[in-house]
């Protein structure tokens, strides 16, 4: 009954490892670029910090036309930079390249949410003391929106868990890409079951730790 | 101390400019409580707010201690700002901080040294008698307690001015005596000079030195309050009736406390 499944362990872990792999780069890269990119966002607005008309409609633009592309035409569009980038444009690696292309505006934009829930009146009361921009940004709009960001950051794991699976396109491998591969093209509905499964499971758990992360950093409330 | 030249503040949209505060010049000594009173939409905390520059006014010049704060460059009036103190009718404290979060925030912002910290906040916890709440959170904490964390976080860096903004409003009666006693006691001991913000007599009838109404974006009249003075607008008249009526019944709280006592 598991016949296929069995057969194919070895494709399976390696699956898992290169699905990992790829959200954790693509990740990496949302955190790194995307929460400045977002906080950024968030400063320039009008009657923001510091207003900046051009860079934020630029910006935003930007933000808005990355996130305008399905997926898997970005993949496309992205092959000669993943080449200059990666030196390659097949495996998980190089398809960790649209993978961040695609993060950083995706995490961006759900950070700048998450620091509007900063009541104006925090922010001003640092103004009101002095504080420079820095200590504005680290310890009262990040830390302020801390348990919004961590679900940012939640929500932004578990779609790109899901995007990796179009990475196949390019031989990126990964869990789903092994669901369509075998469970889908083969007709082993057994293995695409399975995959499904194991899909499921991961998405909860990260929603699981993702919520009881973001309960115990918010402080707003008792 | 604090002298506003001929400031003014003027929202613009597409279509409609809104003048919250017309041409206005006033000048706050050194050591003073002033008040600012008028319904809302007065315009009285634009321009409290332009004060501290939190509000960039539209035109005229803040000058502050012989610097006009408003020729400033923004490195030179976050330097300015330390000086400043100011507290909100909604505490604005920082909910993810503790209550030393809270005032270490302040003295981060000033670049006090951390070795400097521990103490200052711990000196300043004892003023305000919060020493027992140092690890809270603000969620944890009542309305007067989260006030007062408030001062706290303004006075550890010494300023001297303190702007309040209806810094009672959201609080109880009782709540609201304790910190106006406070607030009068923090002008009286460490000599911080006061500017507030309200729309409660009796805020203004506790603490105030002088008083300034405000009306549809302009100061009416100035009232120093001890000299028993004749107001003309329908608040101040409100102000001086209340006053004479509180001061009575003042009189009459003491000679009947005598007689108990007799």
């Amino acid at each position: 009954m598991f016949d296929n499944i069995i057969m194919l362990l070895p494709e399976i872990k390696e699956s898992i490892a290169q699905t990992f792999m790829m959200v954790a780069i693509s990740l990496s890269a949302a955190v790194l670029f995307g929460t400045s990119l977002g906080v950024y966002v968030f400063l320039t607005e009008k009657g923001s910090i510091r207003p900046n008309a051009v860079a934020n409609r630029f910006l935003n633009y930007t933000i808005n036309l990355v996130r305008s592309f399905p997926f898997i035409i970005l993949l496309v569009v992205l092959i000669p930079f993943t080449r200059l980038v990666a030196g390659t444009t097949v495996g998980p690696l190089a398809a960790s390249v649209p993978l961040s292309i695609a993060a950083i505006p995706y995490f961006a934009r759900l950070v700048e949410q998450a620091l509007k829930e900063v009541p104006h009146g925090t922010i001003e009361a640092a103004i009101a003391l002095g504080a420079p921009k820095r200590y504005i940004i680290k310890e009262v709009l990040l830390n302020e929106a801390r348990s919004g960001i961590i679900l940012a950051l939640t929500v932004t794991t578990i779609s790109f868990i899901s995007y990796s699976a179009m990475a196949g396109m390019v031989g990126g491998g990964g869990i789903g890409d092994l669901a369509i591969r075998y469970g889908y093209y083969r007709f082993q509905t057994d293995v695409m079951i399975f995959m499904v499964l194991l899909l499921v499971i991961i998405v909860q758990v990260v929603q699981f730790i993702g919520n009881l992360l973001a309960k115990k950093l918010d402080r707003r409330h008792i | 101390m604090i002298t506003l030249k001929n400031i003014s503040k003027v929202y613009k949209t597409k279509s409609t400019q809104f003048e919250a505060v017309q041409p206005t010049s006033i000048t706050i000594q050194q050591g003073e409580i002033f008040g600012i009173i008028g319904f809302s939409g007065a315009g009285k905390s634009t321009l409290l707010r332009m004060i501290n520059l939190i509000e960039p006014p539209t035109s005229g010049e803040v000058w502050f201690d012989e610097v006009e704060l408003t020729d400033l460059k923004l490195k030179q009036l976050q330097q300015k700002r330390h000086e400043i103190g100011m507290i909100f009718q909604h505490f604005n404290l920082l909910l993810n901080k503790t209550v030393y979060g809270n005032i270490e925030f302040a003295l981060k912002a000033a670049g006090v040294p951390k070795s400097e910290r521990a103490e200052r906040i711990h000196h300043i916890l004892k003023v305000v008698e919060l020493s027992d709440k140092v690890h809270h959170y603000p969620a944890q904490l009542s309305g007067g307690q989260k006030q007062r964390v408030a001062i706290a976080r303004a006075l550890v860096l010494n300023p001297k001015v303190l702007l309040c903004d209806e810094p009672t409003s959201a609080l109880d009666p009782q709540t609201t005596e304790n910190i106006l006693e406070f607030l009068k006691s923090i002008n009286e001991k460490l000599g911080v000079t006061l500017v507030i913000v309200t729309h409660e007599m009796e805020v203004v009838n506790t603490l105030c030195h002088r008083v300034a109404v405000m009306e549809k974006g302009a100061i009416q009249e100035e009232l120093t309050l001890a000299q028993s003075p004749t107001a003309t607008t329908s608040i101040g008249k409100l102000l001086i009736e209340y006053r004479e009526k509180e001061n009575r019944h003042k009189q009459y709280d003491i000679r009947l406390g005598g007689v108990i006592h007799v």
